[in-house]
């Protein structure tokens, strides 16, 4: 097989889905807070807690939906104490977010050791299945690059569309849109501005704990030590980069998803694994970089009332 | 008061999951403290993370994010780890350790000029681009150390560097070199230039109010830049003192998060850097303990960074608890 031709093969497509089903959970996360005015920087945190609350809910009652439940409780949890942190208590966001991650890192590390017994790793459990649907069956490429998928692919796509329609066309969407640009003009609504801010932390701790479960559950069937290793900061660069919108998010996410499939299927072809691996945060850089100055909303990572202490 | 908070939560939250925490406690204090090795470990450990901590302030103090210390870190002791091995050595022992040094703090500070020139042309977010670059500089050190520039022997790590550039040692076969007082140095020298220097000034300017700077011609971009190169240095500086004085070497994963620690350890210092000393010495004595603590106790040396995250949280959220009485006094106005 020559080079050119693995760039546009259907299992690139099909690792690229794959690659992107977390990333994309986590940026949308990123984009409900980061429109509400929230500035999020604890998705690694997040995301490890989940993916082991996933395993670990699993390892311990046997059903992976007892896990994937589990996976939200935490993440609905932890996401909500970020949100209790940052406004209620107004905290800096970004340090905060630095702070989460650094909790996640070692809490989850203790887990192993106290749930397992062993170092580094958990047990394997039998996660989430691949989903296949009968209709691609018969769609020569579509099974291809579809049938590997599992279900929180599909449910990746449907939470992009119901969070454009909450977003951009309910009452609530355009509260928090406010609430991101000027808190001041929904708390005149006499709308409570961390209210609003909460609400969209908790349906983000839901996003989380799917991205989680996905990494865990669904692909490695495990958990292990630190293994989001900066898909969650790449999240944040491709919510940035998909200007905060769902849908161009979800674009910017199956361009990463791209690099990232291209990258693995080019290794063990002569190049370094290392190098390669840089592949997707390369791209993460370059685009973020030609993209410019991104607008965020304006009240984005400052507390409300401002000036209340 | 924050790191009684921290102290006493995250041990009731390890208590929970079935360990000792006084055990823990303990046993830190006892690697850290406990001997006279244990303090010359602590003081070790303490020259990294002064470092990047100091990398970190001096980023914030122009109002800057710099969250790239670890990938600088990174960096610059692979720029000190080639440069002890590859360019020939014309200084002798004691000073030989300054040329390397030099280069490993230009590699530093040539990253932060990367970060820069994108803020400067493309004013790109600083904070996301130098989050990134710390995942490709770990790979690509990585690779360099497996790859082309790995030494004899089966061992990821680059050739060992010459004798004559070694760092000289306070304390004979420990890790404590004179790296130590560099890093002292390097505090005063900031402390020194930001509120005894015009430049300085400016930083702190643009730092707290980028508005009034703009009034008064400080070009932000300038100060920014500057920033920029500055912190990269001072973070290149901590990985070439870490290979010339302690490792001899560029070996994989050769910072367990020193980047990271640096941010709490500024966070605790108050953001200023002397008192960053106060910070990096608690977060110095934490690392020389984790060791011990690993090797005691059935208790993983991860233990210290649930400490390090409830510390942050706690320290930049100084009201959690007069905020819910911030509420309270709220609804009494309403009243």
């Amino acid at each position: 097989m020559s080079i050119m031709s693995q760039f546009i093969s259907t299992g690139v497509f099909a690792a690229t889905f794959r690659m992107m089903t977390t990333v994309g959970f986590a940026a949308l996360a990123t984009l409900m807070a980061t429109k509400s005015g929230i500035m999020h920087m604890g998705q690694e945190g997040l995301m490890l807690l989940c993916a082991l609350a996933g395993v670990a809910g699993e390892y311990f009652s046997g059903s992976v939906l007892i896990g994937i439940l589990l996976a939200i409780v935490v993440g609905i949890g932890f996401n909500l104490l970020y949100a209790l942190f940052v406004t209620t208590c107004r905290g800096d966001h970004v340090v905060v977010g630095v702070g989460i991650n650094f909790f996640a890192s070692g809490i989850t590390a203790l887990m192993i050791m106290a749930f397992w017994k062993k170092a580094g790793q958990s047990d394997t459990v039998e996660g989430i299945a691949k989903l296949s649907i009968p209709l691609f069956k018969k769609i020569p490429v579509l099974d291809a690059v579809l049938g590997s998928q599992n279900v929180l692919f599909y449910i990746l796509i449907l939470a992009v569309v119901v969070l454009w329609i909450l977003i951009y066309k309910t009452p609530f969407g355009l509260q928090m849109r406010v609430a991101g640009e000027l808190p001041l003009a929904v708390a005149c609504t006499g709308k409570d501005v961390n209210k609003i801010r909460y609400s969209c932390m908790a349906i983000g701790g839901i996003l989380f704990a799917l991205a989680g479960a996905n990494i865990s559950l669904g692909q490695t069937k495990a958990f292990s030590k630190g293994m989001i290793s900066g898909r969650g900061f790449v999240a944040l660069a491709m919510c940035m980069l998909g200007r905060n919108h769902p849908v161009y998010a979800f674009f910017a996410c199956m361009m990463y998803g791209y690099t990232e499939a291209l990258q693995l299927r080019l290794q063990g072809q002569g190049a370094s694994n290392e190098l390669l691996q840089c592949i997707p945060y390369v791209f993460a850089i370059v685009v973020i970089a030609i993209s410019g100055s991104l607008r965020n909303p304006a009240a984005l990572g400052k507390p409300y009332p401002e000036d209340a202490n | 008061m924050s790191l009684i908070i921290a102290v006493v939560v995250g041990g009731i939250i390890v208590a929970c999951l079935g360990y000792k925490p006084l055990e823990a406690y303990r046993a830190l204090f006892k690697g850290a403290f406990g001997s006279g090795s244990g303090w010359v470990q602590t003081f070790a450990q303490f020259t990294p993370v002064m470092f990047t901590a100091l990398a970190y302030t001096i980023s914030m103090k122009a109002g800057i994010c710099n969250l790239g210390a670890e990938g600088q870190f990174l960096a610059g002791a692979m720029g000190a780890a080639l440069a002890g091995v590859y360019i020939p050595q014309i200084l002798p022992y004691p000073i030989g350790f300054v040329i390397p040094l030099i280069v490993g703090v230009a590699v530093g500070i040539g990253i932060g000029a990367i970060v820069a020139a994108l803020k400067y042309f493309f004013n790109s977010d600083i904070m996301l681009i130098s989050l990134m670059f710390n995942y490709v500089l770990t790979l690509v050190t990585n690779w360099m150390a497996k790859g082309p520039f790995q030494g004899e022997g089966v061992n990821p790590t680059t050739a060992p560097i010459d004798p004559s550039v070694y760092m000289p040692l306070l304390k004979k076969s420990s890790q404590l070199s004179i790296g130590f007082f560099i890093s002292l140095a390097v505090a005063i020298v900031l402390q020194y230039f930001l509120y005894r220097t015009s430049a300085g000034f400016e930083f702190r300017v643009v730092g707290s109010n980028p508005k009034v700077a703009r009034y008064n011609g400080i070009s932000s971009n300038k100060i920014l830049t500057r920033a920029l190169l500055i912190s990269g240095g001072i973070a290149g500086a901590g990985g070439a003192v870490m290979v010339l004085g302690v490792n001899h070497n560029f070996i994989i994963n050769l910072s367990p998060g020193y980047g990271w620690d640096g941010v709490a350890a500024s966070l605790l210092g108050g953001g200023e850097p002397l008192t960053t000393g106060i910070g990096a010495f608690i977060f110095g004595a934490m690392r020389a303990g984790s060791v011990y603590l690993g090797r005691k106790t059935s208790i993983p040396a991860d233990f210290i960074s649930v400490i390090e995250g409830i510390l942050i949280i706690f320290i930049v959220t100084p009201n959690i608890l007069k905020g819910l009485s911030l509420r309270n006094k709220k609804e009494e106005m309403k009243k």
